[in-house]
Order: structure tokens, then C-alpha cells, then sequence
């Protein structure tokens, strides 16, 4: 079975660059420009997520798995406030509306929005000859905590900013057993 | 003719953005969480098209297409995909399986509107924004 050190990193870049940009500009009308990346190596294998201006604020965290000839998890982190505008972008209702929306609805949509960037991310590693389907996705909410593997994996972070607010794409990839 | 159109997805965010994508024509959109939910609508009266996500909990939109185009009658409803499972092998088995067409999210709704008026006749709902009404005698 491939693994994440088969697919180069240029590839895991160039596709979640792009699956975050479609989605933002097709789903929300919105522009989004990659801003920083880290990924493990010997030294740091699990390097953390870049801190947050205001850890105060909430962060609702999307993730969608990818199952198959290779195996994976994506999380898309964003502050609460953030993500009620997207959702607002997204079903075409104003600013204030947005604002009073239940959490089942933001639930419900940024895990639809996740799932659209990580199915774009893994169709893109699909067509490149490494097969895999996506799970169905689910919602972290929080303030404070952090994700960490239970077996080997590779980790990337993507950081992206849309309009001063920051969008965090972190892929866990299942490494060389 | 008033068409009927079953919105078939997990997320009730994507139903919405259906829904509002086809508010200016003249249609019923009935929805559908998964595809036994589907398949009890359909029972109940056939849809003019089935838009039809992928992933989904109970009954998957591979599935439902299988068992609707596995019935003599019901085979006759197109079906247009609506899913994020975008990869060339994947659209190219679901299509094989008999879908009419396929949209990959993420999708803009002058896509998937002109998408599905290849397949059924859409006229403007009486009170769009911008419709025209109908010449007096």
C-alpha cells in the first residue's frame, strides 16, 4: 500500500492549495491565499499547530477521513466568529442572521464545507494513482486542545488567510509501516 | 408543467443551497437525508430528477442508484450526482451505473441549474425577481 512518504509534498501542497481556494471562491465567494506550511521531519515528526492570536475565541475544527490505497485524516480549524460568516457566505444569508444561527446548522455546514475540500484534496490524489474514498465528516468545538496521532503518521499544516482571518488545513497521513 | 425534484444529501446545508438555487423557477424541491429516505419519497410520488450526493449514513448514493436503476419503472428517473467524490475512476463507475450526469462539489448554482436543464423543462416561477409575466388577453 502506498504511504504518505510515496506522495511527494509538492503534491499534498498543490492540492490542498487548490481544494481550499476552489471551495472558498465557488462556495463563499471569497478570496483565500496560502500563507505559511510546516510538515514533520526527524527532528520535530509532530510539529504543532501555529498559536492563535486570541485562543480565547472558539475554534470550530472540521474533519473529513480518507480511506483506501492511502489512509488519512484532514481537520480544517477556524474561530467561531469566522466560520458563522462562512456559513452565511455559503447558504446566502446576512451578516446578523449568520450570527444567530444554531449550532446544529454550523455544525452541519462546516462539516459539508470540510467535506468539500477534502474530497477536492483527495481527488486530486485519486487521478494521481493513489485511490481512496472519504468518510462521512465530523465537528470538533473548543477552545483549548489539540489532535495527536495514535499510530505513525506524517503531518502537514497548511495556513491560509481570508480577509484577516486565519483557515488551518492539518493532513495526518498514515506513514511507512 | 410544475416539476417535482428530490434533493437527496446527508447535509442540510447543501438542500438549502439547492432549494435557493431553484426559487426562481417554477418547481417543487422535496428533500431526502439519506437514500431510504429517498426511496419512501419516491414511493410516494416519482420525481421528475433525483439530484443525489455519495456519502451518506444509512443507505449511500451508490446504493440507491443501483436499486433505482435495477426497477423497470423507476429506471426512468434521471439522476444527476451531486457529490465531492470527484475522482475520474469514480465518475466514470457511478456514470457507468446509469447516472444521466454528474456534479462535482464544490459547484456553483448557474452549474448545476443549467445541468439540470438539459434534463427537464424549467420555467420561471410567477413570482421571480425579474419573471414575465404571463401576456393578457
Amino acid at each position: 500500500m502506498p504511504t504518505a512518504e510515496k506522495i511527494p509534498e509538492s503534491l499534498i501542497a498543490t492540492n490542498i492549495n487548490r481544494a481550499v481556494t476552489d471551495v472558498f471562491k465557488t462556495m463563499l465567494r471569497r478570496g483565500i491565499t496560502s500563507v505559511g506550511s510546516e510538515r514533520g521531519h526527524e527532528a520535530t515528526p509532530w510539529p504543532p499547530l501555529p498559536a492563535r492570536p486570541k485562543p480565547e475565541i472558539p475554534l470550530i475544527v472540521g474533519m473529513v477521513g480518507f480511506i483506501g490505497d492511502v489512509d488519512g485524516f484532514t481537520y480544517v480549524y477556524m474561530d467561531e466568529p469566522f466560520a458563522k460568516q462562512c456559513v452565511g457566505s455559503m447558504i446566502g444569508i446576512s451578516p446578523e442572521e449568520a450570527a444567530a444561527l444554531s449550532e446544529p446548522d454550523i455544525k452541519d455546514a462546516i462539516g459539508e464545507l470540510t467535506n468539500m475540500i477534502v474530497g477536492s484534496f483527495k481527488n486530486g490524489l485519486c487521478d494521481m494513482g493513489f485511490p481512496c474514498k472519504l468518510t462521512i465528516p465530523s465537528i470538533l468545538i473548543g477552545c483549548d486542545f489539540s489532535v495527536g496521532p495514535t499510530s505513525a503518521a506524517e503531518r502537514y499544516i497548511y495556513v491560509f488567510d481570508c480577509g484577516g482571518n486565519r483557515v488551518v488545513a492539518d493532513i495526518l497521513m498514515k506513514s511507512e509501516e | 408543467m410544475r416539476h417535482r425534484i428530490l434533493s437527496v444529501d446527508d447535509s442540510r446545508t447543501v438542500r438549502i443551497i439547492v432549494r435557493k438555487a431553484f426559487r426562481a423557477f417554477s418547481c417543487d424541491i422535496v428533500e431526502a437525508g439519506n437514500g431510504v429516505e429517498a426511496l419512501a419519497s419516491i414511493a410516494k410520488e416519482a420525481p421528475a430528477l433525483v439530484l443525489l450526493d455519495v456519502t451518506m449514513p444509512t443507505m449511500d448514493g451508490v446504493e440507491l442508484l443501483t436499486k433505482l436503476k435495477s426497477d423497470p419503472v423507476l429506471a426512468k428517473i434521471p439522476v444527476v450526482m451531486l457529490t465531492a467524490e470527484g475522482a475520474q475512476d469514480q465518475v466514470k463507475k457511478i456514470t457507468e451505473l446509469g447516472a444521466t450526469d454528474y456534479i462535482v462539489k464544490p459547484f456553483k448554482e448557474d452549474q448545476l441549474i443549467e445541468k439540470v436543464k438539459r434534463i427537464i423543462e424549467l420555467s420561471p416561477a410567477e413570482s421571480a425577481p425579474g419573471a414575465v409575466p404571463a401576456p393578457t388577453a
